[in-house]
């Protein structure tokens, strides 16, 4: 019998019903799931066992992995790449479809004009927040383009390239959150 | 038995063996030409964008420069959003899922691609609509 929840929830409400349901859990407390294996009088068919298998993925928990790994410059740097990336691929993909969708009635002097009228630090901030993804992308893309050459696949040299990065991605948006 | 919950076969009701998947799924792979073809056009479009970004920068816009990057951009972006779908959505675990997100993004490639066609021909172009925003 497949311990589905619809099952548990009902005996965990009707006590009676578990010893109705389950006819092996002599000694065993409630809450603790209870799979055993089946004898050969109650063997099921491959597809039923199957089944029970599937039933028991859909509610396993999965095993921490992002939380509990050592936080490190190599694995940070690369998740920063794909995000950054990510985000910039997505902002013109759907800025080309609006522009598309908008029947190409946006202007661009109607932008400049909107974006001229903003506050000082809101145009800084803003323009530090486009410039940090795209900097870094593009430097941490030079630092890939040398790994494919071959070239500063070593620890050491990989620790230094990225400190190269992060230094220039902040010095290349601040430069270009004050053009 | 390693059938996973999205992967629910339509033919049989009986549902396919798990040797009759593996064997289907081999013949519908793609060959290593494929692979290898794969990788060298995306470290082409990677190594392209390095000049194009770079002489946008130093000299301004020039519409060359916007129609190449109305091009390689959006195939660069094609190939990256390619390997997000292939990690985080696997056509093994999840077949019409990854299928539908690849269409997606075919469909948004070809669009964005004319959308920045359109943006170069109609208005000032990609860098120039940049440079004056940026520096409004």
């Amino acid at each position: 019998m497949l311990a589905t929840r619809s099952i548990l929830k009902t005996v965990a409400q009707n006590p009676n019903a578990r010893a109705l349901a389950f006819k092996n859990v002599a000694g065993v407390p409630m809450g603790v799931r209870h799979f055993n294996a089946t004898s050969s009088t109650k063997a099921q068919s491959p597809a039923a066992e199957t089944e029970i298998l599937r039933q028991q993925r859909k509610v396993r928990p999965v095993s921490p992995h992002i939380a509990i790994y050592q936080p490190q410059i190599t694995w940070y740097l690369s998740a920063l790449h794909r995000i950054t990336g990510a985000a910039l691929g997505g902002a013109l993909y759907l800025g080309s479809i609006g522009y598309l969708a908008s029947g190409m009635a946006v202007d661009t002097a109607s932008i400049v004009s909107a974006a001229a009228a903003a506050p000082v630090a809101v145009k800084v901030l803003a323009k530090t927040t486009l410039a940090f993804p795209f900097v870094f992308h593009s430097l941490n893309g030079v630092r890939h383009l040398v790994w494919d050459a071959k070239k500063c696949l070593d620890i050491k040299s990989v620790y230094t390239t990225a400190y190269v990065v992060l230094g220039g991605s902040v010095a290349g948006s601040l430069y270009l959150a004050s053009l | 038995m390693a059938t996973t919950e999205e992967n629910k076969p339509e033919e049989k009701p009986q549902g396919e063996s798990y040797e009759e998947r593996e064997k289907r799924m081999k013949r519908e792979e793609r060959g290593y030409a494929f692979g290898a073809n794969h990788w060298n056009l995306e470290r082409a479009s990677a190594v392209a964008l390095v000049p194009l970004i770079s002489t946008q920068f130093v000299y301004g816009a020039h519409p060359v420069v916007d129609g190449l990057l109305g091009v390689v951009l959006p195939y660069h972006i094609y190939m990256g959003f390619d390997s997000c779908i292939t990690d985080y959505i696997p056509k093994r675990v999840y077949p019409r899922g990854y299928k539908a997100a690849m269409w997606a993004l075919k469909i948004s490639f070809g669009l964005t691609l004319w959308g920045c066609y359109e943006f170069n021909t109609n208005d000032v172009g990609m860098t120039e609509a940049i440079q004056r925003i940026w520096t409004a």
